[in-house]
């Protein structure tokens, strides 16, 4: 079942999908409209009728960074969907034990907030983002290389990250056996052959979208971390040019990204 | 251009929480056809609010009075605080009649994405009235039983603990009449982990 299936298939279509609860915005007297992540219809906003009081209906699913299994109905002639059901299937609880973590969930959940469209379902986002949140409550993990290794991850997966395994201006395939280059005013890298600024292998390979464990189990130096961020951050501003809000909140807590 | 006053009181409604642009007008269209002193009082209890209202110096509650009633009444116990996210929960925690110390309102929990963070809430201000006289010997931490709400009540246990001041959390559980079959996992597995003896 696809997002367009949801929005395009009529009145009254239910939708079965597991989800991670990004937002909650409280609506008239008991009810909620929550913003899920979900892998059948991608970004999704939908009204929880009393969703502020019903313990019943929704147990303990209806809060930020719960990941839960949800019936969606589409209401008819309403953007709107109704969210008819909610069972939570995981908290990352691990989460709670330091605000900077905190912090840094929401900045993943901002991100996919921010640079997904509604309804639409893009494979392997969901698992991306509760693997993340994983990580990130797993002290062991080394958190600004698993920002960096998500950032990368999710503008791949959306679309709008440069292939890094070709040259951007020949189009060869990169063989880190010999020098890599880069430039200011190239979008990507550039093979031996196109020249540009030399370009350690190491850092190359971190701008290839990777599996999270492997990014978070190898820590990333402060110049190589400013270096990818430049590269990350400046595709993110195009899509999100406001302040992040999660952004904002690690600044508080002395986390500059 | 004339301002056309039922337009600008269902513009004024639909800011309100919850309030769409059909119910601002619903309820201007009410107003409207109530008698005048009804509009006149209305106006005036906003005006009261807005004039009368302010957040005590000390617990941080809404109050017209400083200190608030709670913080004033000499019969509290004044040796515990119990740190609530918003006012309203004060009455909720009250109307149990099982609590007789005093409050501190956090006005809202840690939120990434709310973009609320420990400058946002009153932990300085929590923190500044600990030692008063006499001196706070517990702190209950009643916020939310959710991931933030958590985040929240480990922040602050990490502020108080080190001035030698025992800090408690409230239980989380199942519900009173609530049937086990019928509980979800988190909270059930919530529930388990907070067992006590019997």
């Amino acid at each position: 079942m696809t997002g367009r299936a949801l929005r395009g298939g009529g009145p009254g279509l239910v939708v079965d999908a597991r989800g991670l609860v990004l937002r909650l915005v409280p609506y008239r007297e008991s009810d909620r409209i929550v913003q899920l992540f979900t892998d059948a219809v991608g970004r999704v906003s939908a009204l929880a009728r009393g969703g502020r009081r019903s313990s019943r209906r929704f147990g303990g699913a209806l809060q930020p960074f719960v990941l839960v299994r949800a019936r969606l109905r589409q209401r008819p002639r309403l953007d709107l969907a109704e969210l008819i059901a909610a069972e939570p299937l995981r908290s990352f609880e691990r989460l709670a034990g330091e605000p900077r973590a905190l912090g840094r969930a929401g900045y993943l959940c901002e991100l996919v907030q921010v640079l997904t469209r509604e309804h639409d379902p893009l494979p392997g986002v969901l698992e991306l983002l509760c693997g993340g949140l994983e990580l990130l409550g797993d002290p062991a993990a080394d958190a600004g290389a698993l920002l960096r290794g998500f950032e990368v991850a999710l503008l791949d997966a959306v679309g709008i990250w440069p292939d890094h395994r070709r040259c951007a201006r020949c189009g060869r395939t990169i063989d880190p056996g010999r020098p890599i280059g880069c430039r200011d005013d190239v979008d990507g890298v550039l093979c031996a052959e196109c020249g540009g600024e030399p370009l350690p292998a190491a850092l190359w390979r971190r701008l290839l979208p990777r599996p999270l464990p492997e990014v978070a189990a190898d820590p990333l130096a402060e110049d190589a971390a400013r270096l990818i961020g430049r590269r990350t951050l400046a595709r993110i501003r195009t899509l999100a040019p406001q302040r992040l809000r999660s952004v904002a909140f690690l600044q508080q807590l002395g986390e500059a990204l | 251009m004339a301002v056309d006053p039922l337009r600008e009181l269902c513009d004024l409604l639909a800011r309100l929480p919850g309030v769409g642009e059909r119910t601002a007008q619903r309820l201007a269209y009410h107003v409207v056809r109530q008698s005048p002193d009804y509009a006149r009082a209305l106006a005036q209890a906003l005006l009261g609010v807005v004039d009368g209202v302010r957040t005590c110096s000390r617990c941080q509650a809404l109050t017209a009075v400083e200190p608030c009633a709670i913080c004033g009444d000499p019969q509290r116990e004044r040796g515990v605080v119990c740190v609530v996210a918003n006012p309203q929960d004060i009455a909720s925690i009250e109307a149990t009649g099982e609590y007789r110390g005093l409050y501190h309102v956090l006005h809202g929990v840690l939120s990434p994405l709310e973009g609320i963070g420990p400058e946002e809430i009153r932990a300085r201000q929590l923190i500044a009235r600990l030692p008063g006289e006499p001196p706070v010997r517990e702190v209950i931490v009643a916020t939310p039983a959710s991931v933030e709400g958590e985040a929240t009540a480990l922040y602050l246990a990490g502020l108080i603990r080190p001035l030698g001041i025992a800090v408690t959390r409230i239980a989380f559980g199942i519900p009173m009449g609530g049937e086990i079959e019928y509980a979800d996992k988190l909270t059930l597995a919530r529930a388990l982990g907070g067992r006590r003896p019997i």
